[in-house]
């Protein structure tokens, strides 16, 4: 039955995977291409003490990619499953309808965990090539926040999408968008190094926000 | 006999709005029954409430013996559920949403969903947002179907359907519940196709129950009369003799529940002068409209 859902939300998310990849691949080709540039229109010791000293990040391209892209797929997820009322037909299926919802957002949040390792892999891969491998590290660090920006973004737009009440789509708003704000202050490598472990635990008390929507509607609320 | 469904003093308002009162019904296995009433008497509503979307202001449902509110997945697997509007998956073509249903159910006729579908002329790859209102909706009926429940239950079935593919369906259906001994619980607008195929009925009025009663016996209880008046046309209360009455010119019409002698009693201790008083056989929608209606 999972395989099912699996397939359903497959359905709906392969043209966002296909386009959030190339997307993607596109930036990150970029960046390798700027890079290489900088060092070819300046020496070296220039290029490094720009990075480094003045710690400017070099992939600054990719900042709001991933918070978009995980927005863009909580709305491609879930609109179809809210159109004309057929959350019904999910509630009517023989599965524990919180599990359904779960696993449906699980599926979003696997997918943006599968592009958030290929995001860092692939920066690893371009920074190593170019940079020592501090520089690469503190980059991995100062993507990162991007990085669970999305998933928090995500979470935020299904529990607004699943939502019918307007109220309760301000109060979610209202909780997760200074966390996804956040996410993005200053611009200098490193920032959130001592940071990122509080935001991950505070971001996880938002993992299962979507059963609240889907209770209420269950219950046949409106308001 | 088993009850499938049951429904105990129910009530339910939308806000200060009545919807019904201390409505009471049970649905047999193995029946066809019907609810039917004018736009906003609650069958919609009744149909929520005992697929668990809606929780009743007071009052009880029970479907194959569990509280509505609450069905396990396991029951739901035996409700075969045509939600208002024949809502299905539009974003899949008509190969993927079969793919997708038949995980879920043991006993899917995958035979009788393409069965059903093939006659529709499109292509398995063809999207069902692409489809016109009556083609969705004959791919919802066609996964229903194929689910083979031991309850349907089918929210205005007839939504877009053209006669020819609503007497096949009705065909469909009277040989799935008489063949498997299986139950329908039904609403439509289109009296004149549920004649044919309920065997209880609920008719709903305004805040109200009007009637509940087997079909057959409805049919044989209820009548038209007709006569003509002479003087000032009479404003006649709705009471046990008079369930509803119609007038043009000094055209009269009552619709009652009692015989012929027992009306042209109650005319004549009214003190109304009439002629030419003839009794007209109704089919049910007639008899639905008298009952009910025409505004």
């Amino acid at each position: 039955m999972y395989k099912a859902i699996l397939y359903k939300e497959w359905i709906k998310i392969r043209w966002w995977v296909i386009g959030y990849l190339v997307v993607m691949l596109g930036s990150l080709i970029y960046i390798g291409l700027d890079v290489r540039q900088w060092f070819e229109m300046n020496d070296a010791i220039r290029v490094w003490l720009y990075v480094i000293q003045r710690s400017v990040p070099f992939f600054k391209s990719l900042k709001f990619i991933p918070v978009f892209a995980g927005i863009l797929l909580a709305i491609i997820q879930f609109v179809p499953e809210m159109v004309k009322k057929r959350y019904r037909l999910t509630f009517h299926l023989p599965i524990d309808e919180n599990k359904s919802l779960l696993f449906m957002s699980f599926v979003g949040l696997g997918m943006i965990a599968l592009f958030s390792l290929l995001v860092l892999v692939s920066l690893a891969v371009v920074s190593s090539i170019y940079f020592p491998h501090e520089v690469s590290a503190i980059s991995l660090l100062t993507v990162a926040p991007w990085l669970l920006a999305s998933f928090v973004a995500y979470l935020g737009a299904s529990a607004i999408t699943v939502d019918p009440s307007w109220k309760y789509r301000v109060v979610y708003a209202v909780l997760l968008y200074p966390i996804v704000q956040s996410l993005f202050l200053g611009g200098n490598l490193g920032l959130y190094r001592f940071s990122l472990i509080s935001y991950i635990f505070l971001s996880l008390i938002f993992i299962l926000i979507v059963l609240f929507p889907g209770y209420r509607l269950r219950k046949g609320s409106r308001l | 006999m088993e009850n499938v469904i049951e429904c105990v003093n129910l009530t339910h308002s939308y806000g200060n709005k009545l919807i019904y009162e201390n409505l009471n019904f049970s649905v047999q296995k193995g029946k066809i029954f019907g609810i039917l009433g004018k736009n906003g008497t609650g069958k919609t509503t009744t149909i929520n409430i005992l697929m668990g979307f809606l929780r009743p202001t007071s009052g009880s449902c029970y479907v194959l013996g569990e509280e509505s509110h609450n069905l396990s997945p396991e029951t739901r697997r035996k409700i075969g559920l045509l939600h208002e509007g024949h809502v299905c998956y539009e974003f899949m073509t008509v190969e993927q949403v079969e793919r997708f249903y038949s995980q879920f159910f043991p006993n899917w006729k995958r035979d009788l969903y393409y069965g059903l579908i093939d006659r529709l002329g499109v292509a398995c790859d063809h999207k069902i947002s692409k489809m016109s209102c009556g083609q969705r909706s004959q791919v919802a009926l066609g996964l229903i179907m194929a689910q083979d429940p031991e309850l349907m239950i089918l929210d205005d079935y007839s939504m877009g359907l053209d006669a020819g593919y609503r007497m096949l369906f009705i065909d469909y259906l009277i040989d799935y519940v008489r063949e498997n001994n299986k139950t329908v619980f039904m609403t439509s607008h289109i009296i004149q196709d549920l004649e044919q195929i309920i065997d209880d009925a609920i008719i709903m009025g305004r805040k109200r129950i009007l009637l509940q009663m087997p079909i057959k016996e409805f049919l044989n209880t209820f009548h038209q009369y007709h006569f003509n008046i002479d003087g000032q046309v009479p404003n006649l209360d709705f009471d046990d003799v008079v369930a509803n009455w119609e007038s043009l010119k000094n055209h009269f019409t009552i619709y009652s529940f009692k015989p012929e002698t027992e009306v042209k009693k109650y005319l004549e201790n009214k003190g109304i002068s009439f002629g030419d008083f003839t009794e007209t056989t109704m089919n049910l929608e007639h008899a639905f409209i008298g009952l009910t209606g025409k505004y």
